[in-house]
């Protein structure tokens, strides 16, 4: 009985969450210039409830914009450990997937998902403010579905991720 | 002024190379004197500093290139300095903006600059413990393929 | 007795214009030293380049500066074009100048708009201003097939000729930009929070400005009608009639002033480009791509972007790919020394502002 209703309360506040999700307000590479236009009047994101803010702790969604250079990483990977669960990742743009045209720069990691559990990714360079907002249209299926579980992939499999970090960023904390 | 006149006041070689472009070629030594003797000459402005790693003759050629306001000439100094423990002086006192470019040649090719604080910090890398990425016996591919985990194509089937 | 403290502002930050953080000392609210600390976006494009065929190049560079990328794809084939000693066509030159001043007309939309919301609060501007920043990246799309990096510019000329009614379509938007200019005036540029917070705030002195480099808008602020468009015409510059302005307060009202006015020149630019422009081919033609081997030498290609004065020290050994290519970002001496000496003895709060009315970019600064 009593798990039928944790299940019934968990559905509730899933359907919430997805309603009002925040973006943090991080611009880590040039990806960052698609969403002033989705923000702003044309395509209106704020729409479907998603807002950018600015503090980690009141933030749902991390967009990674693009390319990752290790000195933002350790930036990002703070960033996203300040922030609250539920949390989303999202990799912007071809660079956070492979490193797209930065395959062979000695400053940019390659593969995102190696760092910190990613539950979307956006192709292309740049996405399209379409693609941005069909992208949100996803990651509120997933968080209805249960599937966005990126932060609880993060804490089961935390030492996986930190061996990761620790191999390009050294021992920094 | 004319930009003919440079000849007799800067010791190296001057060429114009085509309208509002000179290019100056100077000893080591003469750097500093050279790029004072230009400022008082009227280039005011310094736009950049940077090197260019000649390896097969084992040299690092310094480049500054300078904007003259008035006369709206670009003038494009160049010294060839050894490879083997590259060092120069630094002009951070007549061009304040130098500070930085000056930063960046050290981290970039592991040029020293004397005189300048600052150099020697990190400016746009963090632990950094290889060789100066810029320079051409860096191989930046290598380094990428070891240290950054890639993504293989196949795991994109499953 | 206040006592003085260190405080971190960015790189998460909105009052930060970008990817870049400030390590400020302060006593009690006023700024007592300031140093920036920048490489969160470094790629290393010098790096990048020696590693790419100069075709593949067209791809790559663009990605250095985002807000402008259209200056990178100019600069270079400018770099290119002076070593192989290739003259490109008429037509050409009139559609890289539409396209340079069209991306201009874009980054100062768009900073201006990042810069009245971020730092003012005044969301208005960025609502409109962004938006209609959108209909030119619409124009964009239909002439190259992408909204932000276009890779049209190359070595030679451009890649392919206008669209039909794309000279109607653009005259249009320029028409449109006008109609908005006085209720962009209203809402930002006579709003009284903008003028009390911004003037008089962080002057320079014309002397100052000369002696670090400066260049571009911050430049023109202090007086100084310094401009590559008028200094070494590139493009269709020589062509066209217009007058660089200048303000002489050189403070953060007038470095936006400045921003506003350039504005409203760039869509003077498009208009008289689009009215002159002839017909004829629009390509050199060059040998097989893969095969651009450009003679050894270096050479130092200057245009002029939203920020200054932007260029490319590019030097060739005669191979396949380029040897070294440094890229000057305007921003650089805009940041290192001159923010860093502006901030002092400011206020905290008015960081946001003085490193806002600048218009730095950190893409060109950590390039």
């Amino acid at each position: 009985m009593d798990k039928e209703i944790e299940q019934g309360y968990n559905e509730i506040l899933e359907s919430l969450r997805k309603r009002s999700l925040w973006i943090l307000h991080y611009c880590t590479g040039c990806g960052a210039i698609e969403l002033p236009p989705t923000m702003t009047s044309r395509y209106d994101m704020g729409r479907f409830g998603i807002v950018p803010f600015v503090t980690p702790r009141q933030s749902d969604i991390l967009i990674v914009t693009g390319y990752v250079n290790i000195k933002t990483l350790r930036r990002i990977i703070t960033s996203y450990e300040q922030m609250l669960d539920p949390k989303y990742v999202i990799g912007f743009g071809s660079c956070s997937i492979n490193g797209g045209i930065y395959w062979d720069s000695h400053s940019v990691i390659k593969k995102l998902d190696s760092y910190m559990p990613v539950d979307l990714y956006i192709a292309g360079c740049m996405p399209r403010p379409e693609a941005i907002i069909h992208s949100f249209k996803h990651l509120m299926e997933l968080i209805d579905t249960g599937k966005a579980d990126g932060y609880r992939r993060y804490k089961e499999n935390y030492d996986f991720y930190r061996k990761n970090q620790r191999k390009v960023l050294g021992k920094w904390r | 002024m004319e930009i003919e006149r440079l000849n007799q006041v800067i010791r190296g070689t001057v060429e114009v190379k085509r309208k509002q472009r000179v290019d100056i070629i100077v000893d080591n030594a003469d750097i500093v004197s050279a790029l004072h003797s230009l400022k008082l000459f009227g280039f005011n402005q310094l736009t950049l500093v940077t090197a260019v790693d000649w390896i097969e003759e084992q040299q690092f050629e310094v480049v500054y290139v300078l904007y003259s306001n008035a006369q709206k000439v670009v003038a494009i100094v160049k010294a060839r300095i050894p490879r083997e423990n590259p060092e120069i002086e630094t002009i951070e006192d007549l061009y304040p903006n130098a500070n930085k470019y000056e930063v960046e040649l050290t981290e970039m090719f592991g040029i020293k600059v004397r005189g300048n604080p600052d150099s020697g910090k990190p400016f746009l890398l963090e632990n950094w413990h290889d060789l100066p990425p810029m320079r051409k016996d860096f191989d930046s591919i290598k380094y990428a393929t070891e240290h950054y985990e890639a993504r293989h194509r196949k795991e994109n089937n499953d | 007795m206040t006592k003085e403290y260190e405080l971190n502002i960015g790189p998460n930050h909105p009052g930060i214009p970008g990817n870049f953080s400030l390590h400020l000392e302060l006593e009690g609210d006023t700024i007592v030293k300031a140093n920036g600390d920048s490489g969160y976006l470094h790629r290393a494009f010098g790096k990048l380049m020696e590693h790419r065929l100069y075709l593949q190049n067209v791809a790559l560079i663009p990605r250095i500066c985002v807000i402008e990328p259209d200056i990178n794809e100019a600069v270079y084939a400018m770099a290119i074009e002076e070593l192989m000693g290739v003259k490109i066509p008429e037509r050409a030159k009139y559609i890289r100048t539409i396209i340079l001043e069209a991306a201009r007309v874009n980054a100062y939309l768009f900073g201006l708009g990042i810069f009245a919301a971020a730092t003012l609060g005044l969301y208005t501007l960025m609502q409109w201003a962004v938006g209609d920043r959108d209909y030119m990246i619409d124009l964009f799309a239909s002439l190259t097939g992408a909204r932000i990096y276009h890779m049209f510019i190359w070595p030679g000329g451009v890649r392919r000729d206008l669209p039909p009614k794309f000279e109607e379509d653009i005259l249009d938007w320029v028409k449109f930009i006008k109609d908005k200019l006085p209720d962009y005036d209203a809402v930002f540029f006579k709003n009284s929070m903008f003028l009390h917070r911004t003037k008089g705030l962080a002057t320079i002195t014309k002397e100052e400005a000369l002696s670090m480099g400066v260049t571009g808008p911050n430049l023109k602020a202090t007086g100084v009608a310094q401009d590559v468009r008028k200094d070494e015409p590139y493009a269709a510059y020589p062509y066209l009639d217009f007058e660089i302005p200048t303000m002489t307060e050189g403070d953060a009202w007038a470095r936006t002033i400045i921003r506003r006015l350039e504005l409203e020149l760039s869509l003077n630019l498009i208009e008289q480009a689009v009215k002159k422009m002839p017909k004829g081919p629009v390509w050199t033609k060059m040998p097989n791509p893969f095969k651009w081997y450009v003679p050894r030498g270096d050479a130092y290609a200057r245009v002029e972007s939203s920020g200054g004065e932007y260029g490319f020290y590019f030097v060739s050994d005669g191979g396949a790919k380029p040897y070294r290519v440094y890229v000057r970002g305007a921003s650089m001496p805009h940041m290192y020394p001159l923010a860093e000496k502006l901030l002092i003895g400011q206020k905290l709060s008015d960081a946001p502002q003085i490193l806002g009315s600048l218009n730095i970019c950190p893409p060109e600064i950590d390039r």
